[in-house]
């Protein structure tokens, strides 16, 4: 006896989504959005430490991304596109907002962040995952904007070197540099919060 | 004879260390790595340093935002991607009163600047450095007034009126594009004006960095008139 299985049709590829945007079906962008929503918010949200503020800056990027489709088209994928002018507004809208919380970085304590912050322990040694957050913000706070922005694309939005070099127009030997030297950074103020 | 920190066996570099244990590195520049990695059992701590640090800010994103703010936010795109594109530019269509409008008002807004910065500061007479060319409709946009101080700024035109076509990159900090007299700038970006002659920026890359400098004298304020802004 033979069974028939029925599959999932299979999902459209970005580039049908965008000639049917175009073509002025509504869906089609609500595809788009919820594909990918959530990377581009995590790298605003990174770059920028607030909610509203990333919400602002994935709205303004969707927004660029698909008024100036002729700047990727057939150089890169609508993701790497879409991420590099949302990674962009949100450093605009940072230097703008002046980093809203900046990221609070003078009222907060880092007395109870101490201890094994470089490990996966730190929310089982009782650390709240919001104060850990607050404090990976900080320590982001302390790299250059490039620095940031590469490390962010790679950490957030899991970029490869490729893409993160296609997304800021440069090599991938200066995505690599730089991801080494934000990592010396980060790796410094986490480990002050350590041994403090 | 190969210099043993150039040649095929050298030790990786720091960079090239993190790239392997991310993954990215393929092929001998892998094999490589990982031939030295064997003959130095220390440095696997230093791999999962690199991997540890990555996890960690993988495993506390930010928190999602609730399903209500992600669809107030799809709203506000489609909402913004409905209206008619508005070019950076002058359109096409715009009545032809705009720019004779707002070349009265932009003369107007120097004039005013002038005489009051005379009347405050009668001593201010320090020659400008037109730097930056404009086109301004059919006629060059006005130079800045002379500055009585670092902060003074002045309204010269609408963003929307002006091209830049050429500007010395020492001078790309002077431009700023705002409303200076509520003192709240809105940056611009490199979509809102198109810098035809200048350098990217060595550090960033970015073409160009239009912001008001520490050093800035004779800022050039590029104003959204009120009902312009979009």
């Amino acid at each position: 006896m033979s069974t028939v299985t029925a599959g999932c049709p299979p999902l459209p590829r970005d580039e049908e989504l965008l000639q049917r945007f175009a073509a002025g079906h509504r869906a089609a962008l609500e595809e788009l959005f919820r594909r990918y929503r959530q990377p581009a918010f995590r790298v605003a949200h990174r770059l920028l430490g607030h909610e509203a503020d990333a919400l602002d800056a994935v709205q303004e990027g969707f927004v660029k991304a698909l008024t100036h489709l002729s700047g990727f088209q057939g150089r890169s994928s609508f993701k790497t596109w879409l991420l590099r002018v949302v990674s962009n507004a949100a450093l605009d809208l940072g230097r703008q907002r002046g980093r809203r919380e900046a990221v609070s970085l003078d009222g907060q304590s880092d007395g109870p962040l101490a201890g094994e912050l470089l490990t996966d322990d730190a929310a089982g040694a009782g650390l709240e995952r919001a104060d850990l957050r607050a404090l990976l913000e900080r320590a982001l706070a302390t790299l250059s904007e490039v620095q940031r922005q590469t490390f962010v694309l790679y950490a957030d939005a899991e970029l490869s070197y490729r893409e993160i070099a296609e997304v800021m127009e440069t090599s991938i030997g200066t995505v690599m540099s730089r991801l080494y030297y934000a990592r010396q950074k980060l790796r410094a103020f986490l480990s002050e919060r350590t041994l403090s | 004879m190969s210099h043993p920190f150039h040649g095929p066996d050298r030790p990786p570099t720091p960079a090239e260390l993190s790239a392997w244990a991310d993954g990215e590195l393929l092929g001998p520049a892998a094999r490589r790595v990982e031939t030295w990695l064997a003959t130095r059992p220390d440095a696997a701590a230093e791999v999962e340093q690199v991997r540890g640090l990555t996890r960690l800010y993988r495993d506390h994103p930010a928190p999602e935002p609730a399903p209500a703010a992600w669809r107030a936010a799809l709203g506000r795109i489609e909402d913004r991607l409905s209206r008619p594109a508005v070019a950076p530019s002058r359109p096409p269509g715009r009545p032809w009163r705009w720019p004779l409008l707002l070349g009265l008002v932009s003369a107007a807004a120097l004039f005013g600047g002038v005489v009051i910065a005379r009347a405050l500061w009668p001593a201010a007479e320090a020659p400008v450095d037109p730097t930056v060319v404009a086109q301004h409709g059919h006629a060059p946009a006005p130079a800045p007034p002379p500055a009585p101080e670092d902060d003074e700024v002045f309204p010269v035109a609408s963003a929307r009126e002006v091209d830049i076509l050429s500007i010395d990159p020492r001078d790309a900090d002077r431009v700023v594009l705002g409303d200076p007299l509520l003192g709240t700038f809105e940056w611009a970006s490199p979509e809102d004006i198109e810098v035809l002659d200048r350098e990217p920026d060595p550090e960033d890359g970015h073409m160009p960095r239009l912001q008001r400098g520490p050093n800035a004298k004779v800022p050039l304020v590029i104003v959204t008139l009120e009902e312009e802004r979009p």
